[in-house]
């Protein structure tokens, strides 16, 4: 029984990739969001989680379009590289970033919501700046919510179906991933080799759910220490 | 007299701050430019609140139509707001809020690479002056209250503010504690040069720090005066009820150490202070409870009150049961409270010589 | 144990023995009066829709529609799914069925042969010369398990079109018809039946000779019974029926088609 290896290399790729675009212009939206009153942010909140509640094929089916010659990023793309963005592992990249993109702000808004406004009245009276604020204050202090945020981020991209369904391509190692091998073994009645791709993706999601709750357990244990409980 | 110093170096507030519809407060003062000006009131009263405006922590809409400026730095007023990392103000807080991702040291580089300006205080002396040596290299998790409150002040002071406001800084920590940072306060006023704004609803906090005292209620300035000037108000002492103390400045000249007594110089007159470790030839401050002054018509000698002093009445106030007499001591003012009845029975008025009986008990 | 109490036996009996009939034909007629569950592969959704409301008339309360990848769909009925019909892209599926039991014995039969069409939107020279030198983006449903995609593969595969070209793999027609109308595919294989249905002008499209492919053979079974479902498969098999499905976009099934085993 083969295994398609390049199949799961593309997979972590993938992942891999949107975890850290996500971590780059994700950490300073979720500090944005978490500190922001104004206007814009809180319109920005419900923005950020409509991913969460839009089904991926509509969310596929815009990325469709917009990546095709005639829409506006497609066009964009081209003319910048040269490539069509549609059916390349970059488009899916986009399309991951805005589908994992709640499952990665929302637990750091979360961790630096926890981050004590004093703290950062004190820091800001020691005469720190915004950007200042975010590198030493914002960051160290949500160490622990970037890390789950982080395994949340990979882990729901690794089980992308829907989008990738849209605007893959299947194309061996560069669209081809595990969700999209496993429905083309399911289609073609090969249950043996879906078995063993399904298997594993439950395995691997039980294993991130492990991971997430370790961070969660030893952090509050940190936190206990450090208060003396 | 304001100098250059002094111009440098006072702060000017219009503070009106309301939330909802609700108005905290409405207040308008100027500082002298220079020592320890401080806050008064019960709690609620919007001390802290005009603090938070004073560093620039209060919205500017829930804050609108303040103006505050500072040696002529205008910090906020109609449609300009200069944000709080910018004002070179500095903020010891009740409860410190140190980060706790740093150690000791860690969160004094942090404040020293941001120093408001290039000039004078130094890491060295900041150490020492709150006497945090032993803990540099501690975590902010493993300090008592009172350590941290040190590690605060001195996070505060190498931070180089030009204004130095303190919230509360003693109310949560123990006695011990709490002389302890007080002395390391005393300390800081006479060895750095930074003006300091101390909000407290505690008298024997003021008593000891101030020269100038704020006295807020409901978010509006009640009284305004020299420290010395409030302590032998009558308003005052009426509301301070048994906590009412004034206080006489004094040189210590000679020490018994027999007796465990120090002898500080008033003017012509001295008087007998119960603590034998007080520097001589420094000038200290003594803490008068008004319940403590006994008058009499004649010199005390033979009395187990150590202390007798020559006054002059200057004002009284008659009460139901009580009396409040403001006296003259050597140019100094101080307040006792005595019967009313003996107020009349010894035909106590304004210009009589009276002779004031002490119980003292020192505050630096 | 008697339902009633103590009555002239006789009478009684005859009472209960009318009643049970009556009880027993409300049931059958309640079994009868079970709307018709199709299981349809996608892409012949909205012809088997066309078929039911103008072919036999059938009201829409009467029947339910469960369409989705043919591959879903046997596993579904694997499964125990309870359709009455299904409606495969293919006859790999319909054999399978059979094999496992599951059908109808002898309901296995085609119902159309698919064409595959060609479909060449912002075309600018004609046929000849512009299938000699496509080269670009063509997106087929995948081979794998899609039939049109195995056919176009084929064609593909003899040189079809002869220039370079990258062929991209849909998951099956409908969105290979997606990434041309989004012009991000430049030309697609589609089903005749989508161009018809998508009302594609004619001169963007070519019908593929069905000589030059292995015919797409769509089959359907039958997996339990159903007056509605029964009227169904005989207007398929009608000329009315032969000649609706023309009209639609495929070719009739073979006249001789003898249930096949």
């Amino acid at each position: 029984m083969s295994v398609e290896w390049a199949v799961i290399t593309t997979t972590i790729q993938l992942a891999l990739t949107t975890t850290l675009v996500l971590a780059l212009m994700g950490l300073p939206l979720a500090w944005w969001l978490a500190r922001s009153d104004s206007f814009i942010a809180r319109l920005a909140q419900p923005l950020v989680s409509l991913p969460l509640v839009l089904p991926p094929t509509v969310i596929g089916f815009y990325l469709l379009l917009a990546f095709s010659p005639k829409g506006g990023l497609g066009k964009l793309w081209l003319t910048t590289f040269d490539r069509s963005l549609a059916f390349s592992f970059a488009g899916l990249v986009i399309g991951s970033t805005i589908y994992s993109l709640p499952f990665f702000v929302q637990p750091m808004v979360v961790a630096f919501k926890q981050i004590p406004s004093s703290i950062i009245d004190a820091s800001r009276l020691l005469g720190a700046k915004a950007i200042d604020r975010f590198f030493t204050i914002a960051l160290p202090l949500g160490r622990h919510g970037f890390l789950v945020a982080c395994v949340m981020t990979f882990a729901h991209t690794i089980g992308e179906f829907g989008i990738v369904l849209m605007i893959g391509g299947n194309i061996p190692e560069e669209t081809r991933v595990v969700s999209i091998a496993l429905f083309d073994y399911v289609e073609a009645m090969d249950y043996q080799r879906a078995h063993i791709l399904a298997g594993g993706l439950v395995a691997f999601a039980f294993i991130s759910l492990l991971i997430v709750e370790w961070l969660n357990q030893s952090h509050l244990r940190d936190s206990h220490r450090r208060l003396g409980l | 007299m304001t100098g250059a110093y002094e111009r440098d170096h006072v702060l000017s507030v219009n503070a009106a701050v309301t939330i909802g519809d609700q108005a905290l407060i409405h207040c308008e003062f100027e500082t002298k430019g220079r020592g320890v000006l401080a806050l008064y009131g019960r709690s609620g009263a919007g001390k802290s609140t005009l603090l938070r405006t004073i560093a620039g922590l209060t919205s500017p809409s829930a804050s609108k139509g303040s103006r505050v400026s500072f040696a002529g730095d205008v910090w906020q007023a109609e449609g300009s707001f200069k944000a709080a990392e910018l004002r070179g103000v500095g903020l010891v807080f009740q409860d410190q809020q140190l980060l706790p991702h740093l150690s000791v040291r860690g969160n004094l580089q942090y404040a020293s690479k941001r120093a408001h300006q290039p000039t004078g205080v130094k890491w060295e002396e900041v150490v020492q002056a709150t006497g945090i040596e032993a803990l540099l290299d501690r975590h902010p998790a493993t300090l008592s209250g009172g350590e941290q409150q040190r590690v605060g002040l001195a996070r505060t002071l190498i931070n180089q503010p030009r204004l130095l406001l303190l919230d509360e800084p003693l109310a949560s920590l123990d006695p011990a504690a709490r002389q302890q940072l007080m002395s390391i306060l005393l300390r800081v006023k006479a060895q750095f040069e930074i003006p300091m704004i101390y909000v407290s609803h505690r008298w024997d906090e003021v008593i000891r720090l101030a020269d100038d005292v704020l006295w807020l209620e409901n978010g509006q300035v009640k009284q305004y005066a020299s420290l010395s000037a409030l302590a032998v108000d009558f308003e005052m002492a009426n509301y301070q009820q048994d906590e009412a103390a004034c206080l006489l400045v004094g040189r210590a000249v000679h020490t018994d150490l027999d007796q465990a007594l120090t002898k500080i110089e008033i003017g012509d007159q001295s008087m007998w202070v119960p603590d034998p470790t007080l520097g001589i030839h420094q000038t200290h401050r003594l803490l008068i409870r008004i319940q403590n002054v006994g008058l009499s018509l004649i010199e005390q000698r033979d009395s187990s009150v150590l202390n007798s002093l020559r006054c002059a009445i200057v004002d009284i106030e008659l009460g139901e049961a009580t009396a409040l007499v403001r006296l003259d001591c050597e140019g100094q003012r101080l307040l006792a409270q005595v019967t009313r009845r003996s107020c009349e029975r010894l035909s106590l008025a304004k210009g009589v010589e009276v002779f004031a009986s002490i119980k003292a008990s020192v505050l630096s | 144990m008697t339902l009633f109490s103590a009555r002239p036996a006789a009478r009684s009996n005859r009472k209960a023995g009318r009643l049970l009939v009556i009880v027993l034909l409300s049931c059958a007629a309640t079994a009868k009066s079970e709307p018709l569950s199709i299981a349809v592969a996608s892409n012949f959704r909205f012809t088997l829709e066309a078929l039911l409301s103008e072919g036999i008339k059938a009201e829409p309360a009467t029947y339910r529609i469960s369409a989705a990848a043919s591959g879903l769909l046997y596993a579904q009925i694997v499964n125990g799914a309870r359709f009455h019909l299904f409606f495969s892209a293919d006859e790999a599926r319909p054999k399978r069925l059979m094999q496992d039991a599951l059908i109808v014995s002898g309901s296995r039969q085609t119902y159309a042969v698919g064409q595959l069409a060609f479909w060449l939107p912002d075309r600018t020279a004609d046929w000849q010369v512009a299938l000699a030198n496509f080269e670009g983006i063509v997106a087929i449903a995948n081979p794998l398990h899609a039939p049109y995609g195995q056919a176009a593969k084929a064609l593909l595969d003899h040189q079809w079109l002869p220039n370079t070209h990258t062929i991209v793999l849909a998951p099956n027609v409908g969105v290979a018809y997606q990434y041309a109308f989004s012009r991000t595919a430049k030309a697609a294989f589609i089903s005749h039946a989508q161009a018809i249905a998508g009302g594609l002008p004619l001169e963007d499209f070519v019908v593929v000779d069905e000589s030059v492919h292995a015919p797409i053979v769509q089959q359907r079974v039958v997996l339990r019974d159903h007056p509605l479902g029964d009227d169904l498969l005989h207007y398929i098999d009608s000329e009315a029926g032969r000649s609706h499905l023309k009209r639609l976009g495929y070719l009739p099934a073979p006249k001789s088609a003898e249930p096949t085993l």
